[in-house]
């Protein structure tokens, strides 16, 4: 055999595999997805552009120049603040939901519907707390109030900063305590299922018994916690009375 | 016609440039995937990673439908993007023919010592031939499994037809040294 020959003979070997049937749809769903994350990307970029020239165009119009240099007004600075935050809030609402979403599923996967609706929940709470923090820092300045333009800026930036931390930080604490959320519910709900089978509930498995326990341990934990935290606010301006 | 019922389900609106684009792809898959995926799988571990590489590369030619000119060449330009991904993933390589089971299925019933030598024999070619630069190594696959033409692979390697010769002897001659001094 020629080396042509063999080479081409180890080269078909290739001819044993054909496409998946549905490979055509997979192709075609794919172009799809691809698609419309392209669209979506592109919607962002503009609408990101298009708040970059509103600004722009806004900061051209409300910034003066004076004795001080450039100045703006107290009350269009802020009404700059509040628009931005509260398109902030309103971008990442769903986003942060689409994200959260299969993450809850996880974690309340016993009963979906009750992920579904602590979601929810978590979403007022997400509004509530977040349109507070706007409005507790909502001071539009006397009337006529002028600000120097650069120092307005800055101070703006440091409380976009500080929403947006605050933002994160709620978020990370949720994240670290849904799971512990999860097992105390997951494990009550394993209880009442169990009590409602009676005799007819399966064996329990190890893992189950030890999400249990693990969930009898934190809420114990939890109890104590509180009980030193209560004991101390109460105790302490006593103990501080005697020593002071 | 597919693609216009499973829009229709999906409730999207696509332009008109949409869907011309997508029975593009349509038409060119029907005509190519069988020997797209085989192509892919000479150079990867398995047959999803194959079929990845090809949707990827499907996905890639309906955004550059619009710029392709002559509608000849997209063969040409689906199969240099198939060689593409697949260099680009760094797969094992050639190497993974000779370890799939069932390599001896599509072979009539034969001496189990006839049977041995064939599949050592292709494993030898393989290993060297996954010795070979990328450039020659895809010369010799689209010349020797693929059966095309020197004006083919060079426009499917963005090459000239002599640069594909050049690319075909050097590989053969290293092949050739390489089986003999296994051998």
């Amino acid at each position: 055999m020629t080396l042509e020959e063999r080479l081409t003979e180890a080269l078909h070997e290739a001819d044993r595999f054909d496409p998946s049937p549905d490979l055509f749809a997979r192709v075609g769903r794919s172009i799809t997805e691809d698609l419309t994350h392209r669209k979506r990307l592109l919607r962002i970029n503009l609408s990101i552009l298009l708040g970059t020239v509103l600004s722009l165009g806004y900061f051209a119009v409300a910034v003066t120049s004076g004795p001080r240099g450039a100045t703006i007004a107290a009350w269009e600075i802020k009404l700059f603040e509040v628009a931005i935050l509260g398109i902030l809030i309103i971008v990442l609402a769903p986003n942060i939901r689409r994200f959260a979403r299969s993450y809850v599923a996880d974690i309340f996967h016993l009963s979906p519907e009750t992920g579904d609706r602590f979601l929810a929940v978590l979403d007022v709470a997400y509004y509530l707390v977040f349109i507070g923090l706007i409005l507790i820092d909502s001071d539009f300045g006397p009337p006529g109030a002028e600000l120097v333009f650069g120092a307005a800026l800055a101070d703006t930036a440091s409380k976009f900063g500080f929403f947006l931390l605050a933002m994160g930080l709620l978020h990370a604490v949720n994240i670290v305590a849904m799971p512990f959320i999860g097992l105390i519910f997951n494990s009550v709900t394993r209880l009442a299922l169990r009590q409602e089978a009676g005799n007819a509930a399966p064996s329990e498995t190890l893992r189950a018994r030890s999400a249990d326990r693990n969930a009898r341990a934190i809420v114990i934990a939890l109890i104590v916690v509180v009980l030193a935290l209560a004991l101390t606010m109460l105790m302490g301006p006593v103990v501080g009375g005697i020593l002071g | 016609m597919f693609w216009l019922a499973v829009v229709a389900a999906e409730k999207s609106v696509w332009t008109s440039e949409e869907l011309e684009r997508r029975a593009f792809v349509e038409n060119l898959y029907h005509q190519q995937a069988v020997a797209l995926v085989r192509l892919a799988r000479i150079f990867t571990d398995d047959r999803s990673g194959a079929e990845d590489i090809v949707q990827e590369a499907f996905i890639k030619l309906y955004h550059a439908a619009g710029r392709i000119n002559d509608p000849k060449k997209s063969a040409a330009y689906i199969r240099s993007i198939v060689l593409n991904l697949a260099r680009d993933q760094n797969r094992r390589g050639l190497m993974s023919l000779r370890h799939q089971d069932g390599l001896l299925d599509r072979h009539p019933v034969e001496k189990p010592d006839e049977q041995v030598v064939r599949t050592e024999s292709q494993a030898e070619v393989l290993e060297a031939l996954d010795t070979l630069s990328p450039r020659q190594r895809d010369c010799l696959v689209l010349r020797f499994y693929m059966d095309l033409s020197e004006r083919d692979i060079a426009d499917t390697l963005s090459i000239s037809p002599n640069s594909v010769k050049t690319h075909c002897q050097r590989g053969m001659k290293a092949l050739a040294e390489r089986l003999e001094v296994v051998a």
